[in-house]
């Protein structure tokens, strides 16, 4: 195990040189250099003003030696200044990132729950109205964009609000985006406030992940069921709630688990648009802004982060999966 | 269900449905705050540092009070300062030489929200931190004009004096000032970090809101300044919230989460749809300096020839285009200027929709028929022309559609090649990358002067480091002496007679078609009272934000 981890760790390292160089190709060589924006938006700017603001942004170095500079720098723990904002990177990176995790820890823990309690009972219903159901609700959930989804449901619980025409629904809505309203009450109503502007970019995050979770669990808790331990406990006279939890779903969650590791760095990425659409501020929204505004060091350093992630979470679907099955050995 | 599980559960949802009274809350801000709705975050707010439109709206109008501003007629008014110099009153004096000398007097009684007093100190200072070549100073094109900026006498730090090293027409419409007992430390140890300081992100300012915090990516808060000497703000909290994305921009306008909105990316379909779906708001048409246009590339062999820039004039129904895509509201273009610019000529030649017209002026230029419908030149090269804009602008992929219908009537056949924007702004325009072709829109000021467009020295080309905004790469001579003389000319009725016969020449020759021009597009609550957008690029719809109310 130790030899797999050092050498699954040495993999990472490289893979994440390799994509930085990758990342970092393609955002300097995408086509609109910042500068070269600013001089066409204004054309009072001077060439000359074009070529101060370029040495002092650093982006008349060639290419491969604005990739050394930076890949030292990163090196030594700094992840430079952001052209756009003016401020280190990293620390932007630490404001954004409490709110993506807050956004993505919820969106799991909430997929996981429906999700694998939905997959469980379509399993332990197969073919009954509520397995077709869950089964057609998934695929629905799994096919629906997410960005589509964001609007349509500001739209219905910011806007339409069907429920208004009851006689005294009117005020029941949900915030359209955000993460806060300025000027509430600090304490229980901010923490309430936040709570409500959570729910919306929580389902939407949430909604691939419970389809593709239940479609595993159900498939996952069928095999299991049939196989001959299970109805080894049923002809010991066990009642079905105890082969059902202690036999049966302990072993169907194993391939859940893993699952569940690979799939956090595809929410993660999923934030970008969920986060964009909601105005939720965290690491998704900042790197759509960096990318459109040409912030190399901050899109650089959340593209990092988001392979870092991917990385990281591969790894540990790799031990989870060993730990939690006796019979997974890796030489 | 588990008899234990279902009190848990009714719990749960009362709990939910109680929690999700929003309108409590907003209606709570809505007497003391008004929320602004913004389709950008600002990168910072020292605009001489910074690009982006959603700072200049926050700092321009509301953190900071300039020394002359424009209102919402697009006159020019004194703001902190006591007069605008004028040549009549000998405050603005021309010298030998072609200098100039301009002399303001600040109000006594502005202050910087620190308490500490605005004199004209601070603006000499500013002018000599923002010329400084290690400062990350955007734009030095007017400083260069200048020679220096000094406060004459010790005793009156409130008189300011500008040297000019040459004429310039507006050279009293004021500059910036920042205070300088803030920046002055960190300047003097390097110019270079200013854009990092923190006044970038929370100034210290003079205008009638103060800053109280920047949630970075969701909203920027001010608060009234209770000795704005021109009046304390009558809203106390003034919120922007950053909403990138124009359908959920839209969706907050409806459900009233914002009480107006600026740089919103909304589309007059959007506008009309926000006035039906919630009828306490307005939304703002107003009429802008926004002029969407066609660049030409003058060097391409046909499109050298003016017949056929005129027959493609001609053969595109602006009229038409205007009243179905824009319902009419926004005008038809004749010139490069719009009707509210003190230079405007509406008996420039106009080309309307006249296919007829439009292939007499094309058989002229040697063009003939082709067995496909498409026109032959003398050559037998078919008469093929590549257009080009922002990938992804609904609006402009739609006037493309029309257009390609409406020049395939008179047999030119018109070839789409988009690109998105950073590519068509950073490189396809500048470099004049275009075949034939490309539509975007310049966005103008009162203050804009035809030399940086339309002058032969402004052909960006590789010997000149690709400076200058003449992408159609128009060369008159005629033009070229007219557009220096304006540059130069300080009288105004001297300088809008010739700003016509500019216009005529240009109208003439044709090196853009002009499509129209576009509004600013606004909206605002109607409880909200004194709403004036201005519909200018640095005066936004918050330039008389301390005059807003809530009406009861």
């Amino acid at each position: 195990m130790q030899r797999f981890l050092v050498r699954r760790l040495f993999q990472g390292v490289i893979i994440l040189i390799g994509l930085s160089m990758l990342m970092f190709t393609l955002l300097v060589f995408t086509p609109g250099d910042p500068v070269e924006l600013i001089a066409t938006s204004n054309p009072d700017v001077r060439p000359e003003d074009v070529a101060l603001l370029r040495k002092y942004y650093g982006l008349d170095d060639p290419f491969h030696v604005r990739y050394v500079k930076w890949m030292r720098s990163v090196l030594k723990g700094d992840l430079g200044y952001s052209r756009t904002y003016g401020t280190p990177v990293a620390k932007i990176i630490v404001e954004r990132l409490g709110n993506t995790m807050t956004l993505l820890a919820t969106a799991v823990v909430l997929a996981f729950v429906v999700g694998a309690t939905a997959g469980i009972y379509s399993a332990l219903h197969q073919y009954s109205f509520a397995d077709y159901a869950v089964t057609i609700s998934a695929f629905a959930g799994h096919s629906v964009p997410v960005f589509w989804q964001g609007i349509v449901f500001i739209l219905l619980f910011a806007v339409w609000k069907p429920w208004a025409v009851i006689p005294g629904m009117e005020w029941l809505q949900l915030p359209a985006g955000g993460m806060l309203t300025p000027g509430v009450a600090p304490g229980w109503p901010a923490l309430w406030d936040r709570v409500t502007h959570m729910v919306l970019p929580v389902l939407v995050l949430a909604t691939f992940n419970t389809a593709a979770w239940a479609r595993y669990m159900r498939s996952s808790m069928l095999e299991v069921v049939r196989q001959d331990y299970v109805r080894t406990a049923r002809a010991k006279g066990n009642s079905e709630k105890v082969v059902i939890n202690r036999h049966a779903l302990r072993n169907a969650l194993i391939p859940i688990i893993t699952l569940i590791a690979l799939s956090v760095p595809t929410i993660l990425n999923g934030s970008v648009l969920t986060e964009t659409v909601f105005s939720w501020p965290g690491m998704g929204l900042l790197l759509f802004q960096a990318v459109l505004g040409h912030d190399y060091n901050v899109a650089m350093a959340v593209l990092l982060f988001l392979a870092l992630m991917t990385v990281v979470f591969n790894l540990l679907a790799d031990v989870a999966y060993a730990m939690v099955d006796p019979r997974i050995r890796y030489e | 269900m588990n008899d234990r599980v279902r009190p848990v559960l009714a719990v749960a949802v009362l709990a939910l449905a109680l929690g999700l009274s929003l309108p409590p809350a907003l209606a709570q801000q809505s007497r003391d705050t008004v929320v602004i709705g913004m389709a950008q975050e600002p990168d910072c707010l020292i605009m001489q540092f910074c690009q982006m439109a959603a700072g200049a709206a926050v700092a321009n109008n509301s953190v900071f009070s300039g020394m002359v501003d424009y209102n919402e007629k697009w006159q020019l008014f004194a703001h902190t300062v006591e007069k605008i110099p004028t040549l009549k009153d000998g405050d603005w004096q021309l010298l030998p030489g072609g200098k100039m000398r301009v002399t303001y007097k600040f109000r006594r009684n502005f202050t910087w929200h620190d308490g500490k007093a605005y004199t004209a100190l601070d603006a000499s200072w500013t002018h000599l931190m923002l010329r400084n070549p290690r400062t990350p100073t955007l734009s030095r094109t007017i400083i260069a004009k200048i020679d220096n900026m000094s406060v004459p006498n010790a005793n009156d730090p409130y008189t300011l004096v500008v040297q000019w090293n040459e004429r310039y027409p507006f050279a009293n419409t004021g500059h910036v000032t920042y205070p300088r007992h803030v920046l002055e430390r960190d300047y003097l140890r390097d110019p270079g970090t200013l854009k990092a300081h923190k006044q970038a992100r929370f100034p210290v300012g003079n205008g009638p809101y103060k800053m109280v915090e920047w949630v970075a990516g969701s909203h920027i808060t001010l608060e009234a300044y209770d000795k704005y000497p021109l009046g304390v703000a009558k809203i106390k909290k003034q919120v922007w919230r950053f909403i990138l994305d124009s359908t959920v921009l839209q969706a907050n306008v409806i459900a009233n989460q914002v009480d107006a909105t600026e740089i919103n990316n909304f589309s007059i379909e959007q506008m009309i749809e926000i006035e039906r779906r919630n009828p306490q708001q307005t939304a703002h048409y107003t009429p802008a300096l926004i002029w969407e246009h066609i660049d030409i590339n003058l060097d391409n062999e046909w499109l050298k020839d003016k017949r056929v820039r005129q027959a493609i004039a001609h053969s595109i129904n602006r009229e038409e285009l205007s009243q179905k895509l824009f319902y009419g509201k926004q005008p038809v273009a004749h010139t490069w200027l719009p009707e509210r610019h003190e230079g405007f000529n509406a008996t420039v030649r106009k080309y309307n929709y006249d296919p007829a017209r439009a292939r007499q002026l094309l058989t002229e230029a040697g063009f003939t028929p082709g067995p496909d419908g498409i026109l032959r030149d003398a050559k037998g090269q078919r008469f093929e022309l590549v257009i080009m804009t922002t990938a992804g602008n609904a609006v402009r992929e739609q006037v493309q559609q029309i257009m390609k219908e409406q020049m395939r009537t008179v047999g030119i056949d018109l070839r789409i090649d988009n690109r998105p924007a950073g590519v068509l702004f950073g490189q396809t325009t500048r470099r004049r990358q275009f075949p034939h072709m490309v539509m975007y829109a310049w966005l103008m000021q009162p203050l804009t002067l035809p030399h940086s467009f339309w002058n032969t020295d402004q052909i960006p080309t590789a010997q000149n480091n690709w400076e200058g905004s003449n992408y159609p790469g128009w060369r008159n001579a005629e033009n070229d002496k007219l557009n220096n003389d304006i540059l130069q000319e300080i009288d105004t009725a001297k300088r809008v007679t010739m700003l016509k016969k500019q216009q005529e020449i240009w109208a003439e020759e044709l090196p853009a078609i002009p499509l129209y021009f576009r509004l600013s597009l606004t909206t605002s609550n109607k409880r909200l009272s004194n709403v004036k957008p201005a519909g200018l690029a640095g005066t936004y719809i918050n330039w008389n934000s301390e005059a807003w109310g809530w009406q009861q």
